[in-house]
């Protein structure tokens, strides 16, 4: 077992842990609605993780892959009356065909010009919602999107919705810990490293960007199906460029750049910051956003993640 | 004359205007260690680029164990058995010493992402494999008392030898070197040198690109030279170094095989 495994199974102690603490401290109760968005938005951080701080293909459209599952699940759920499962498989169907297409011209761009295709797409997919408003009813948002339940059970409260959600993250973390420990997690290493000398070694480079760019989407595509049957409501604000270059901050301000931990303590950070601490600020806060994103590049390259290990251990440590 | 395992055939590489090789053939024996040599710009990495399929020759072709290669992927002339090292290391410098030479074992190994993802049958004794097979190519260099350092905090010779370590990883056939004792110390190319054999008598056919002219007349067997991507000799040591074409091109008429 690796290390990693073994915070994940503190990691889920502590998630389980959670509501029945909060449960007891009268300023910490509501904490449990902010920690069902933190999960559900750590769902495409560790997409993201995966995608850009191990095989270092940098994404600025993830907000429309979290779009595209939320508005599914919201379009044949909420209109057309089907069981939200159906709803989340197309919605990951449907993502995973899109990101393919969108990923194979895409990814034979690098850098900023990778970062330019997937904002354009991002944007594309952005009008389109707001456009089509025969299926997403348009800028005013799509209402009345029904819940979940688990055969019969249903997930009408915050804290069954707290455990469903975090359920999948978890199993999501350990398939990406899972990856990363793998010949194919080196693989996308290796191509973040060099790209020439991974084709070198017989790595088919192409081809792993091409899989990691699609599950990142199907994790994004995930995140927008719950993230439409916990609101009951989606408007295309939520899915807008905005999102995504906070999704960005939120990787790198936890260190999820160089460890998959780093995207959930991005997400939570900055979650708690925006709806908590940040919140009188209103309008501003992307303000704070982007001194924090400026400081940490400039003293804390590793992210916050980076300060645990260093705290933890002494020094920085490689993912082996 | 023995088995060939890689031959070039009227290879010419134009890059807009430039042509960087001309009408090149030649053939390389299994088991030889032949050096290619010449000027800088002679289009020597032009040709291993060429050779590992990073470029796409104007005209001509190469074959490797009987097969043309040109036109494959990169990746897929590495997993038939053609490793390289970079004359600018390319190290994976954001993974330790082991797991660079770990990659190396990704041609010859199989699990797919959703395979080693829901961690299924095969995937661990595939590792344990991996890991076995790539401390052995670091031992085989001498590297691995350095196993779980960084790789960028290593200096330029152990840079080097774990470029080889890597390529050797990848269990090649054929083996290109560029420039192994460039910024190495004496002492340091004897090493080399003594690495090379061994190499070689694994099993692995060696083609190197190299300045240090002590070294590639020491351990050659066979030696083409290149100048402004023709190529102006071809033969033994003893050959090239009183070829008066290949002395014309060297220094303008002197070459040094102390």
């Amino acid at each position: 077992m690796k290390q990693d495994h073994k915070i994940l199974i503190f990691f889920f102690i502590a998630l389980a842990a959670f509501p029945i603490i909060a449960h007891y401290i009268e300023g910490i109760q509501h904490y449990i609605d902010i920690m069902i968005f933190v999960g559900i938005f750590s769902l495409i951080t560790i997409g993201l993780s995966l995608l850009m701080g191990y095989a270092g293909q940098v994404s600025l459209g993830h907000a429309a892959f979290f779009g595209i599952g939320a508005y599914t699940s919201a379009v044949l759920t909420g209109k057309y009356g089907f069981n939200p499962w159906i709803g989340f498989l197309v919605g990951i169907i449907l993502t995973a065909a899109i990101a393919y297409v969108v990923g194979i011209p895409s990814l034979k761009l690098k850098g900023h010009y990778l970062a330019m295709a997937t904002l354009a797409f991002g944007i594309i997919i952005f009008i389109v919602f707001n456009e089509w408003d025969t299926m997403t009813a348009g800028p005013s948002g799509f209402s009345d999107i029904p819940g979940i339940s688990i055969g019969g059970y249903n997930l009408d409260s915050d804290i069954k919705y707290y455990g469903f959600v975090w359920t999948i993250v978890v199993l999501c973390l350990l398939f990406s810990i899972n990856v990363i420990h793998s010949r194919i997690g080196r693989a996308l290493r290796s191509i973040h490293g060099s790209e020439d000398a991974a084709n070198a070694m017989g790595v088919n480079t192409s081809k792993y960007k091409l899989q990691i760019f699609v599950i990142s989407a199907v994790y994004a595509s995930i995140a927008g199906s719950l993230y439409a049957h916990y609101m009951n409501f989606i408007s295309p604000s939520s899915f807008s460029l905005f999102f995504s270059i906070k999704l960005l901050i939120m990787v790198i301000l936890g260190g999820g750049m160089a460890n998959i931990w780093g995207a959930v303590l991005g997400t939570w950070t900055l979650m708690l910051l925006g709806a908590e601490w940040l919140h009188f600020l209103e309008e501003f806060e992307f303000l704070v956003y982007g001194a924090v994103l400026l400081l940490m590049t400039i003293f804390l390259p590793r992210g916050l993640i980076g300060l645990v290990e260093f705290l933890v251990s002494g020094r920085n440590k490689g993912a082996y | 004359m023995g088995k060939v395992i890689l031959e070039a055939k009227s290879l010419k590489k134009d890059f807009g205007g430039l042509t960087a090789l001309v009408d090149l053939t030649f053939r390389v024996e299994k088991g030889q260690i032949k050096a290619i040599i010449g000027p800088n710009g002679a289009g020597k990495t032009t040709l291993f680029n060429i050779i590992t399929g990073m470029f796409i020759p104007t005209e001509g072709e190469v074959n490797f164990k009987g097969k043309t290669i040109t036109g494959l992927k990169a990746h897929e002339i590495a997993t038939m058995g053609i490793s390289r090292t970079f004359q600018t290391l390319e190290l994976f410098m954001n993974m330790s010493v082991l797991e660079n030479v770990m990659v190396g074992r990704h041609s010859r190994t199989r699990s797919g992402m959703l395979r080693v993802g829901l961690r299924l049958w095969g995937v661990k004794s595939e590792e344990e494999e991996i890991l076995k097979e790539a401390t052995k190519r670091l031992k085989f260099v001498g590297l691995d008392k350095k196993a779980i350092e960084n790789a960028d905090s290593l200096p330029l010779g152990e840079e080097k030898l774990l470029e080889v370590a890597r390529a050797l990883a990848t269990d090649p056939d054929l083996l290109l070197l560029d420039e192994p004792a460039a910024g190495l110390n004496e002492a340091e190319t004897e090493k080399a040198a003594e690495l090379i054999y061994r190499i070689r008598d694994q099993g692995t056919t060696v083609v190197l690109v190299e300045h240090d002219m002590d070294l590639v007349m020491k351990v050659s067997d066979d030696i083409l030279v290149l100048n402004y991507g023709r190529k102006i000799a071809e033969g033994s040591p003893e050959e090239v170094r009183n070829d008066q074409t290949v002395i014309d091109a060297y220094l303008g008429g002197e070459i040094d095989y102390a």
